[in-house]
């Protein structure tokens, strides 16, 4: 028999609350750190005549980490609502974020302007969402293949993927907009009018689906479905509905912050959701499996790390290194906070 | 059965939480809670060595969570318990004393407290003896260096093999052993699981509704199994949804009612209680516990 | 097309090194039912280890030795955190302590030891081992179909040793009672920690040895080619799965047979692919090859998930 001082019915939201005491550490980290270097910086001015341009590195970095967050969220929370509701950890979805930007990237290649061309690639990402639903996964859950044996199937799917949109778009790098960004001074810190639309984009979508989320039927029902499949169909959900509807909603998702990531990156090519895939699950996990806002904490927790840690490191290609490290560092201090839920035993 | 045999608990009062003269188990204060729900409220525990105790109650009682409790495969809010092991072949004055408290799973079986759980964990895609032998202890072969020398282990595996042919013989599975268990029927798997259990050679077994499913052709020689157990001097605690069942085979029964233990006594006598009757017509109206069958 | 560019690649060092990763990740899946996602960081450690003892000046017998302390560490850290968690948590800490491990190679921050994103030369390690090759003089040696320089041919012998010995290894341990335990952790790890097994120590041992495995065929690896970070990405570490489900994951054979018909595949479609569709770029072949593993993959998990080597009974056991 064991025995431990449990935290009670708080204990699940504990991914929440780490994660969100991470963000603000960071983010009071860099305030009082900037603090200094900005009151030096004043103090160079005088002598500097041109000082007025100069940027502060460190909230600099806090911006771009927050921005780039918030592409990841925008990315990332499909991965978790099909997580959430089928248990799949699907490997496919960074090419599903690449299939949004060489969507959008057809579309400007045909003559539409980038607005439209955006709307295109998130249709067209919904309709791959469905397509993969219809062809293979619901057929595959019909034939009870478990969730492990389809993670696999994913990975099957994204190496298929990544490897025909290099075959459809080339190995060069592509660019959505060849209009050179001007960049805007707000105090220390500059953004550039697109990355500004581009945040806005994200947090209106984000928003769109915590209202859809919380506040509409199929919502819940969606929600109903990741807490306990069996018992949202006997009550009357249709799950395979649901879950139809999680993919379709996931593949515009996550072209959207293809197209975003593609602007924000000013390029994008076959490997650009690939390369953001291990940053969306460390997201993912970081902000608790399977829960929907979980992906959104998790994913500024790990734009803002990546971000700011490039000012610390011996030399900034480390920066992903670190978000896998810090992922696997939290998983060791507290497990059973991300675990959610325990399994029962017996 | 229960008539012919020296009564073990002689002056044993039929209240909850009852001093056994020889208790194996002793637990206190346990608690367990899920949330807001408090699965497990057990002020004071104790099985009698060498008895069958029968632990009842209506579902969601918190039975199956008192064995994960006592068996570390869940954590307590709070609480101790302490297990009374007596090796094998020695006398029952030979008492050692071991705190469960903090141990793992595993070390509790080894220590002699063996379980089998309410939903069947046959190892599927595994054969049948195969499942019975990863059942036996004092395997040298399970070290990953000796495993690479076959005649360190050869002389072990072929004694563990008899001795599962010998217990799937009493368990009318002989003729399966080569079969993957997951092939096997629902009640067979959970004969299966019990014999495997039972390879470890243990001092004390919990059965969790060891009936359940199983053929009622075959539920006879369970009983039977059981009460054979205990002539081996294996000590039986079980979970059991059948008063009939019950009544057959055990000396004690204890009743969990919502988490908390509501009533203990004779097997006869314990659900005249009115605490026990109130407990199950407020969740079992349909049920016909009181009947005698 | 040319039938001899298949043989050879049959019978290459490529192959044999990842059919002894592939048996690594066979101890950790197929027996253990462990999802390892990082079987190519395992290689990656190993070939640094090796490469890096070698290249500051250590012995070939040392820069082993180190190869395999450091998949042994890196599956400690790796297993620590996860192996008392659900599998899937295993499954995104290796690939992400995989993906750090390339990245920290890649990396200009230890680009004295690890030569950066360019990785190390052959020549900054190749030499000892080349040295104890008995086939002198050096030069090509034909041997049927099969025309290599000697080195080659030394390290081809070496490297199908090694997997022959690990397929052994993984036969003795699979019949064994340790195996018996593992498998039983396969199928349901609470039953095995019902009957006094300590369920993380058998856990951890597969993962050190499926690694060590995978540190070895770094090591073969690296002889044939060179050490390069960004080959041992996280895809390769899906090539590692294809191989196994393909053979059959938890059979002996299943593993090398795997690998063989994984590379022969590929160069069938590389050759093939041309004659199929002239309109091709050049550069578009191998990636219609890698997109025909991926459809490969998936077909393999619906149609045949045993794979070939597998047992169907086991497979249809719907429990
Ligand atoms: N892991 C768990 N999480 C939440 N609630 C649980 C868990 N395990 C058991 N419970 C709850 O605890 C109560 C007792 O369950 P259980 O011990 O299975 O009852 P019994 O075996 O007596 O039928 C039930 O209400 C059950 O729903
Ligand atoms: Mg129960």
């Amino acid at each position: 028999m064991r025995n431990a001082d449990h935290a009670g019915p708080k204990a699940r939201h504990f991914p929440l609350r780490i994660a969100l005491l991470s963000t603000l550490t960071v983010a009071a980290i860099t305030v009082i750190s900037a603090v200094p270097a900005q009151a030096s910086q004043l103090a160079t001015e005088v002598a500097d005549t041109a000082g007025g341009t100069e940027t502060n590195l460190l909230l600099q970095n806090l911006l771009n980490g927050i921005t780039f967050g918030l592409l990841l969220a925008l990315a990332s929370v499909g991965l978790s609502l099909i997580y959430a509701t089928t248990g799949l950890s699907n490997f496919a979805h960074g090419e599903q974020v690449t299939f949004g930007a060489a969507a959008a990237f057809a579309a400007v290649t045909a003559g539409a302007p980038i607005l439209l061309a955006a709307v295109f690639a998130v249709l067209a990402g919904g309709a791959s969402g469905w397509l993969q639903d219809t062809v293979l996964w619901s057929q595959l859950r019909k034939r009870r293949i478990a969730p492990m044996q389809q993670m696999i199937v994913s990975i099957g799917l994204a190496l298929a993927a990544v490897n025909l949109l290099q075959i459809w778009m080339g190995a060069q790098r592509v660019r959505l907009s060849t209009s050179i960004e001007v960049r805007y001074e707000f105090g220390p810190v500059s953004i550039g009018p697109q990355t500004m639309i581009s945040m806005a984009v994200c947090i209106v979508a984000l928003g769109a689906v915590g209202f859809f989320l919380q506040r509409t039927r199929l919502g819940r029902a969606t929600r109903a479905v990741s807490d306990n499949p069996a018992l949202a169909s006997a009550t009357g959900i249709s799950v395979n509905r649901v879950i139809r509807i999680v993919w379709i909603m996931s593949g515009s998702l996550a072209a959207l912050g293809g197209v975003l990531l593609a602007l924000y990156e000013n390029t994008s090519d076959f490997s650009a959701g690939a390369r953001i895939l291990l940053l969306m699950f460390a997201a993912v996990t970081l902000g608790g499996l399977g829960h929907p806002f979980g992906a959104l904490v998790g994913s500024l927790v790990v734009g803002i790390v990546a971000e700011v840690s490039t000012v610390f490191l011996p030399t900034p290609d480390l920066k992903y290194a670190i978000v896998m490290g810090m992922l696997i560092l939290t998983l060791l201090v507290r497990p059973q906070g991300l675990l959610g839920r325990k399994e029962r035993v017996g | 059965m229960s008539d012919t045999k020296p009564n073990l608990f002689e002056g044993v009062e039929a209240k909850p939480g009852a001093a056994k003269p020889d208790p194996i188990i002793i637990a206190d204060g346990i608690t367990r809670q899920f949330g807001g729900l408090t699965a497990v409220d057990v002020k004071h525990f104790e099985a009698q060595r060498h008895a069958i105790t029968a632990l009842i109650g209506p579902n969601g009682a918190g039975k199956s969570t008192f064995f994960n409790l006592l068996t570390s495969f869940d954590v307590a809010n709070s609480g101790s318990a302490q297990f009374n092991a007596v090796e094998p072949g020695k006398p029952d004055s030979d008492v050692r004393t071991i705190d469960l408290g903090g141990m793992s799973s595993a070390n509790v079986a080894r220590a002699g407290m063996v379980r089998t759980f309410q939903l069947t964990k046959a190892l599927n895609r595994m054969s049948v003896i195969e499942n019975m032998r990863l059942g036996a202890q004092h395997q040298s072969g399970e070290n990953v260096l000796n495993a690479m020398v076959a005649p360190l282990w050869r002389k072990r595996e072929k004694e563990i093999t008899e001795q599962a042919e010998v217990l799937l013989e009493r368990f009318k599975l002989l003729d399966k052993q080569d079969d993957y268990a997951g092939s096997l029927s629902g009640g067979q798997r959970k004969l299966l699981e019990m014999a495997r259990a039972l390879m470890s050679k243990p001092s004390m077994i919990m059965l969790d509704e060891p009936m359940a499913g199983v053929n009622p052709a075959l539920t006879e020689s369970l009983l039977d199994h059981i009460v054979g157990l205990k002539e081996d001097g294996v000590t039986v605690l079980f979970v059991e949804h059948d008063m009939h069942m019950v009544r057959r085979i055990s000396d004690w029964v204890v009743v969990m009612a919502e988490g908390k233990i509501i009533a203990e006594g004779d097997p006869h006598e314990v659900m005249a209680n009115q605490a026990v009757q109130d407990a199950y017509l407020g969740s079992h109206h349909d049920t016909n516990l009181f009947e005698e069958r | 097309m040319d039938i001899n560019d298949i043989l050879q690649i049959i019978v290459s060092p490529t192959t044999a090194a990842f059919a002894l990763a592939a048996i690594g990740l066979n101890f950790h899946y197929g027996l253990t039912g462990l999802l390892n996602m990082g079987q190519a960081g395992f290689m990656l450690i190993g070939m640094y280890g090796y490469a890096i003892t070698i290249s500051q000046g250590g012995s070939m017998w040392l820069g082993i030795l180190i190869s395999f302390v450091g998949a042994i560490l890196f599956a400690l850290f790796l297993g620590w955190p996860t192996l008392r968690l659900r599998g899937d948590y295993l499954a995104i800490v290796t690939i992400a302590a995989a993906e750090m491990v390339r990245l920290i190679g890649r990396s200009q921050w230890l680009k004295e030891w690890t030569g950066g994103n360019t990785g190390l030369r052959g020549n900054q390690f190749k030499g000892p081992f080349e040295n104890l090759s008995p086939f002198q003089p050096a030069r090509i040696v034909e041997i049927g179909p099969f025309s290599f320089h000697t080195t080659i041919w030394w390290l081809m012998l070496v490297g199908w040793v090694a997997v022959a010995v690990a397929a052994a290894l993984f036969w003795r341990l699979n019949k064994s009672p340790w195996g018996r335990v593992l498998k039983g952790v396969r199928e349901d790890e609470d039953a095995v920690r019902s009957l006094g097994k300590s369920v993380y120590s058998f856990k951890m041992q597969a993962l050190i040895i499926g690694g060590v495995l995978g540190a070895a065929g770094g090591v073969i690896w690296a002889h044939g080619n060179a050490v390069q970070p960004d080959s041992m990405g996280r895809v390769t570490t899906f090539w590692i799965w294809t191989m196994l489900l393909l053979g059959g994951a938890a059979t002996v054979l299943g593993p090398i047979l795997g690998s063989v018909l994984f590379w022969a595949m590929f160069v069938f479609i590389k050759q093939l692919a041309p004659l199929v569709l002239p309109n091709l770029a050049p550069q578009q072949i191998e990636p219609l090859a890698l997109a025909f593993v991926g459809i490969g993959l998936i077909l393999l998990i619906v149609f045949r998930p045993q794979g070939i080597l597998g047992d169907k009974r086991e497979i249809s056991l719907n429990v």
